[in-house]
């Protein structure tokens, strides 16, 4: 125990406790690790068949190995290191036990020192579901000796904990540079920049040039320009693949080059708090103190909006709204998976058929990548409900008593959440969908039908998002980032991969036989009436779904 | 007005409540006294509809919480001990909020609130988020949203927690004036005096049985007490003997 950081400590024995407490709660926690077990070997699994299906291009020299490495480990670079950052602003700046911290006498590289170790924590599940697995499929697959096993978890500890420092830094200057007042502005601002800057890389003369090869490679590594020397996760890929082939210079020159960056980082963290934390914990207090707001028009916006609307249900979306956009954090998950979208739709360009492929091929094609389409926008509306619709019932917290003494069923409690969730969600997920059925080119009807599925999908996972967190709800936590990184929350990412299943073989079915043999299906009727009946039965498979889930959750509520 | 019938309330092997039964008249104010870990607040959540008994009926205004939680919570005002509200809201959006919440004619709401805020001294605060508040504005505004659907049982668990001494002495007037309004006031206390100056009727309970109940003098009577001697000798008297059995 005593080599644990002392601030780390509380965490770690709360954590214990209410594993160790009896009741319905460790069961249902019991079921989520047996899922993420699930989950886990999936990813395996998932790694190894596809290493196993591009075989013979890698054997042939057209897929670089390292390029689909390089891939995977700076996107996991780049999600732990943003994952880190929107912890580490939580729990350096908006945690609850800050002023107890801060009132002791605990030096600041103590105080550092449990917060990093919180925040790689509370990141870690990603290294253990997407990294580690992925990383022993690989060493399997290419018949790696015990040594890359040995070596290469070594060096990617390593270089996770560059990301989650660097996450920690970027979170504590955020805190320090930007005035929570004018966060949202700076953010905004960050974020147009950010898009302008990765437009253009994008639309580089180098970039360009690739994508117009005929390599694999060069056109994967072209449009995520995750295989840059500059990048982390060229290093990282490079010294596994070293590993794997025998070869341990390099490994040990990016070994010892993450733990100088991490001394370095470490350094910089610790002279950065020492100077500023302290100044900006107390700015950030004195700021919300004089917030005014003009509380009556709010009110009468609120009904001018929604005026048919009961006053309850109207009550509980407004009220929702309104922590929402007053929630810093939030608004920077939002910018981050608005980035997302972006880039997924941009990258999703690349693929539009060549004009040289003969009508039947591209026809098939065509409908492949419209489902592709379909799988990839629902992963991305997905995390979106994982990030905001999921803890909605949680972020209730120690006011949840509220909801609970009023004179509201549980039911509609929840139907008002997902009512409130279903607009922007929808929207979003319309405009990932039809983007992306423009962006390769299919014909008008299925890009409107696209856009139907989309919103007939986002009421699925809003309900079962609402259901789920319900069922999963943690009504302790410290700052509001937790409640989407705990076991709950994976467990509905595994829950709604399968739920993606349940709806990508009717989507399959109609879409395909619109595409393919309208004929066969109904040779009287036009093809668009079996794109409208598809439509009906994929409405009737969400609603049900949703209502499933929103059914579950309730009980769960009113069974606390 | 409130009924609770062999009320209990296990967690595993812990009883919090055991076989409580409780009569509460319509009017007037009823005190609930016990110490630390009595199960005053459990019993009180149970009231409320938060947690539901493991056996046992209770019931408001004829209501049973459990069969009929809708119309019986419509009937209650609950001020909780520790009261976490949406800090991301105004005092007085929130109070919007719970007014929607009961349906209540927006006109008829607005005037509750504006009565309420004044009552509460929370007119100049209400555009403020509730982040900024003191405890003990956060208590007196947490009373306004028990006070603002204009309940016929207010329940306060605690209610001189955090309140400076005009802030208890304008409760305490306003208690008065509740239950002679016709409200019934169930208020959970270790404040001896605030239960003696208030009360009509008391209950005392430890480990989650009750030791006495009634008047001041009924239960003078029953701890065979005489005159004028005050709550608290009763109150430890009780007590200790009970933690002795």
């Amino acid at each position: 125990m005593q080599l644990i950081p002392l601030v780390l400590r509380p965490a770690l024995l709360s954590l214990k406790n209410r594993h160790l407490a009896r009741g319905a709660r460790s069961v249902r926690e019991s079921i989520g690790l047996l899922a993420s077990g699930a989950m886990i070997v999936a990813m395996y699994l998932s790694t190894h068949a596809a290493l196993q299906g591009g075989s013979s291009l890698i054997r042939s020299g057209t897929l670089d190995p390292f390029v689909p490495l390089s891939l995977l480990l700076t996107s996991l670079f780049m999600m732990l290191a943003v994952s880190a950052a929107i912890a580490a602003i939580g729990s350096l700046f908006l945690a609850k036990d800050l002023d107890l911290l801060m009132s002791s006498p605990l030096p600041m590289r103590s105080f550092l020192l449990g917060r990093s170790s919180e925040v790689a924590l509370s990141v870690s599940w990603m290294v253990c579901v997407f990294g580690l697995p992925s990383l022993v499929a690989f060493g399997v697959f290419f018949d790696c000796g015990p040594l890359f096993f040995l070596a290469a978890p070594i060096v990617s500890l390593a270089v996770i904990a560059v990301a989650v420092l660097l996450g920690m830094l970027a979170g504590l200057l955020f805190g320090v540079v930007v005035s929570p007042q004018r966060g949202r502005t700076v953010l905004l601002m960050l974020f147009m920049l950010s898009l302008l800057l990765f437009f253009c890389s994008i639309n580089s003369s180098s970039v360009t040039a690739k994508l117009d090869s005929g390599s694999l490679s060069a056109q994967a590594s072209a449009i995520s320009a995750a295989a840059h020397a500059w990048t982390p996760g060229h290093a990282w890929a490079r010294a596994i693949l070293d590993v794997s082939s025998g070869a341990f210079l390099s490994p040990l020159l990016v070994l010892l080059s993450a733990c100088a960056i991490c001394v370095s980082l470490w350094h910089v963290l610790s002279f950065v708090a020492s100077r500023w934390h302290v100044a900006s914990y107390t700015r950030l207090r004195n700021e919300g103190e004089i917030l005014r707001l003009n509380s009556r028009a709010g009110q009468r916006w609120s009904r001018w909006l929604l005026p048919l609307m009961r006053s309850d249900r109207r009550a509980l979306i407004s009220k929702e709204f309104k922590l929402f956009a007053r929630d810093l954090t939030h608004t920077i998950q939002l910018s981050m998976l608005l980035a997302i979208c972006f880039i997924y739709l941009y990258n999703f360009r690349a693929l539009e058929g060549p004009a040289s492929m003969a009508d039947e091929v591209r026809a098939v094609w065509e409908l492949l990548l419209l489902l592709v389409n379909v799988g990839l926008s629902f992963l991305v509306v997905t995390c979106v409900c994982s990030r905001f619709v999921f803890p909605s019932v949680s972020l209730e917290g120690a006011s949840f008593w509220i909801l609970q003494s009023a004179p509201v069923s549980m039911r509609n409690i929840l139907r008002a959440k997902v009512a409130g969730w279903f607009v922007p969600v929808a929207a979003i997920s319309g405009v990932v969908f039809v983007s992306g059925a423009m962006a390769i080119g299919a014909d008008e009807p299925l890009v409107v039908a696209s856009f139907a599925v989309g919103v007939v999908l986002a009421y699925g996972l809003v309900g079962l998002s609402v259901g789920l967190g319900a069922l999963f709800a943690q009504f302790e936590w410290e700052y509001s980032n937790q409640v989407s990184s705990n076991v709950g929350s994976f467990l509905f990412m595994a829950i709604s991969l399968l739920f993606l299943v349940v709806n990508l073989l009717p989507i399959a079915a109609f879409f395909g036989a619109y595409a393919l043999a309208p004929e066969i299906v109904s040779p009287q009727w036009p093809p668009s009436i079996i794109l409208v009946a598809g439509l009906l039965a994929l409405a009737i498979i969400n609603y049900a779904c949703a209502a499933a889930a929103l059914s579950v959750g309730s009980r769960s509520l009113k069974a606390r | 007005m409130i009924k609770l019938e062999n009320v209990s309330k296990r967690y595993g092997t812990f009883t919090a409540v055991d076989n409580l039964s409780l009569t509460i008249p319509a009017g007037g104010i009823f005190a609930f006294l016990g110490v630390n870990g009595a199960g005053k607040t459990t019993t009180i959540r149970m009231m409320t509809g938060i947690l539901r008994p493991s056996s046992g009926v209770v019931s408001v205004g004829g209501f049973d919480i459990v069969q009929q939680p809708l119309e019986a919570k419509s009937l209650i005002g609950y001020v909780p001990d520790r009261p976490h509200l949406y800090s991301k809201l105004t005092g007085r959006e929130f109070l919007y909020f719970i007014c929607d919440l009961y349906r209540m004619d927006p006109s008829r709401a607005e005037r509750k609130i504006d009565e309420v805020l004044e009552e509460y001294s929370l007119r100049q605060w209400q555009d403020e988020l509730i982040d900024s508040y003191s405890h003990g504005m956060k208590q007196r505004l947490a009373a306004c949203a028990a006070l603002v659907h204009e309940p016929r049982v207010l329940v306060f668990d605690e209610p001189m927690v955090g309140l400076d001494p005009h802030g208890a002495k304008h409760l305490k007037e306003a208690l008065k004036r509740y239950a002679r309004q016709g409200m019934t006031v169930f208020l959970s206390t270790h404040t001896l005096n605030v239960a003696e100056e208030l009360a009509d009727h008391l209950a005392i309970i430890h480990r989650g049985s009750l030791l006495a109940m009634g008047t001041l003098e009924d239960i003078r009577a029953k701890t065979g007490h005489h005159g004028d001697e005050d709550l608290e000798a009763m109150f430890l008297e009780l007590t200790l003997a009970a933690a002795e059995h």
